[in-house]
């Protein structure tokens, strides 16, 4: 059984009178896919942001790679990578310089050819962000993620407002990643993302985590206690006629 | 190389290709300098004292004919320009409240005519704009040199005692070197201030600062990079002023040009302080704009008025604030061939500021 790399005791987050993150608990293992599934407002970003260390922690502790956070947030900043969830470059400084710009603040230089060829931006290299899609700055953001190749990579809502072909790329790249031995952790209120990235999910609401375990075993407790949905059995759906239609290569 | 140093070095390098890159700052930074000063410079080079004025003739002596004729004789009065499409007084005066003239000179009626003593009499008459006299007291100052002049030739009697007018030339200070001051200094306030003012507030809410945020980089290595950017920005710009302003002009700089080099790095160090400040303490753009433009207004106020219409206290004051040793150390260097001994003071005051200025920006400063 792989070790806890991430371990989570009691975060709380208060503004004011507003306590948005109400002392939730987890662990995440070494090298596995963990998501944070839940809708708008459930406190997923400002999870991620207190152990990101962006944002300062009210009540609770966090302990990353045997790191406190609290007391060691420059050790932290070291060995994660983060993808946010607006994501924002320099204008005019080009996909690689701004790889290099990144790579410089952990004391290093990077390959940036080989990390852009890595998340399919290549031929991007010259271009500045600002010219390029949506899909194609969610995977600049993940490549920015990696300069470091960090312990933890988290992503924020990685796929929103992504089309489903390019939604699909970046489940594989996140599959790619993990392949890595790099764990990986997401916030999503996609389910299918979620239930096909995933190896654990915590399921939040309200400030609270009101679920946590394996998809398949969350679905199986569902059942069991009665639950039954119903089935409406097709071979594809809307989105399979989509990719069908257009194409499954990345057409960005 | 170690990890703060990379990482500073590689953002001023990197900031720098990227402002080099927009049009704007191309623009309104390294262009619209050069433009002024062509324009300026040109106009400077071509200006020369001409005074344009009409003879009205109302008198029918001969003395006054005479008169008449040296007065449009060209180049008989050297800084006389004299138009001969007006006819009448009233015309003469609506070319005059127009602009189109600084002058009416009028040999009135019963001009030249002869006294009892034998000799021709009479006043010529100015006419000038009340609101710019200078011009027509100038031209009254004229004539009663020529009509002194006159006097002596048919009287044959020279007056005791006169005044003699000695121009002094301590200041040696041309309209160039005015030009050429206020041009550097435009140009560092544009850079330090107006344009890093705009790009930083813009880069914290776009969120790009909030990025660097989650990496080791460091509050004091974006202070830092930000400063070496906009200086290395600002001595570009100036460069390209001083060049021009030699190289076209024959700007005469008389002092030591590494002097010069060092003393507008430490100025645009200084600005560039100033416009970290409002970029630290704005929120969005458009506070950013509000607290760039009241900024310069502020400070250019202080160097717009002569010294000698304020009170002594408020003299000593604008002596002290950022402009003033700025202004007067380009001034002393690029005019006087001040040394670094002569600098002193004006380095002192600007040394205070910019401790001062970084302190508060670094105190102040938020990564969003």
């Amino acid at each position: 059984m792989p070790d806890n790399i991430l371990a989570v005791e009691g975060l709380t987050k208060r503004y004011g009178d507003k306590t948005v993150v109400k002392g939730i608990s987890f662990t995440v293992r070494e090298g596995e896919v963990f998501g944070i599934l839940g809708p708008n407002g459930a406190g997923k970003t400002t999870t991620l942001e207190m152990i990101e260390t962006l944002r300062p922690i009210d009540a609770g502790s966090v302990v990353l790679d045997s790191i406190d956070i609290t007391r060691h947030p420059q050790r932290v900043r070291q060995i994660i990578g983060v993808q946010m969830q607006a994501t924002a470059f320099y204008t005019r400084v080009n996909l690689k310089e701004q790889l290099h710009l990144l790579a410089s603040f952990y004391g290093r230089r990077v390959n940036a050819e080989k990390l852009l060829a890595d998340v399919q931006l290549s031929d991007k290299a010259a271009s500045y962000p600002e010219t390029l899609s949506g899909g194609q700055k969610q995977r600049l953001s993940i490549a920015a993620a990696l300069v470091n190749d960090p312990r933890v990579l988290f992503l924020d809502e990685p796929s929103t407002g992504l089309d489903p072909q390019a939604r699909r790329h970046l489940w594989e790249l996140v599959r790619s990643i993990q392949a890595r031995g790099i764990t990986v952790i997401l916030t999503t209120h996609y389910m299918e993302e979620a239930e096909t990235l995933c190896d654990r999910v915590a399921v939040m609401d309200a400030g609270g985590i009101i679920a946590l375990d394996t998809p398949q075993k969350l679905v199986e407790d569902l059942l069991a206690a009665g639950f039954k949905k119903q089935v409406d059995v097709r071979q594809a759906d809307l989105e399979d006629v989509f990719i069908h239609l257009t194409g499954k290569a990345l057409r960005e | 190389m170690n990890a703060y140093l990379l990482g500073l070095l590689t953002l001023t390098w990197t900031q720098v290709k990227r402002l080099l890159r927009e049009p704007f700052v191309l623009g309104f930074n390294f262009a619209l300098p050069l433009i002024l000063l062509l324009v300026g410079g040109t106009f400077i080079n071509n200006a020369d004292l001409t005074l344009r004025a009409v003879v009205l003739n109302n008198a029918d002596s001969p003395f006054a004919r005479e008169f008449e004729a040296l007065l449009t004789e060209e180049g008989a009065v050297g800084i006389l320009s004299v138009r001969e499409d007006v006819a009448s007084l009233d015309e003469a005066l609506a070319s005059l409240s127009r602009g189109e003239l600084e002058s009416i000179i009028q040999l009135p009626e019963g001009f030249g005519d002869l006294d009892e003593a034998g000799y021709p009499s009479g006043n010529v008459v100015v006419y000038y704009e009340q609101s710019s006299p200078q011009a027509g007291q100038t031209l009254a100052s004229i004539m009663q040199s020529i009509l002194d002049e006159t006097n002596i030739a048919i009287t044959g009697i020279v007056p005791p005692l006169g005044v003699e007018q000695r121009p002094t030339t301590t200041a040696n200070r041309t309209a160039l070197d005015e030009l050429y001051s206020n041009l550097v200094l435009f140009t560092l306030l544009s850079v330090g201030v107006f344009v890093l003012a705009n790009v930083l507030p813009k880069d914290k809410q776009l969120g790009v600062l909030r990025r660097f945020r989650v990496t080791p980089f460091r509050k004091s290595q974006l202070i830092l990079g930000t400063m070496l950017t906009y200086s290395a920005i600002s001595m570009i710009a100036v460069t390209l002023v001083t060049a021009a302003a030699v190289l076209i002009f024959d700007l005469d700089i008389r002092g030591d040009y590494l002097l010069l080099a060092i003393f507008l790095l430490l100025s645009a160090i200084l600005l560039t302080g100033f416009g970290l400040l409002v970029g630290a303490l704005a929120i969005n753009e458009d506070q950013a704009a509000i607290g760039a433009i009241t900024l310069s207004i502020i400070l250019l106020g202080t160097l717009s008025l002569p010294s000698w219409v304020l009170p002594d206290w408020l003299q000593t004051l604008t002596d002290y604030l950022p402009l003033a040793p700025i202004i007067d150390g380009i001034r002393s260097i690029a005019v006087e061939g001040a040394s670094l001994v002569d600098l002193v003071p004006q380095l002192a005051i600007m040394g205070l500021w910019i401790a001062v200025i970084y302190a508060i920006s670094v105190r102040c400063f938020r990564w969003a």
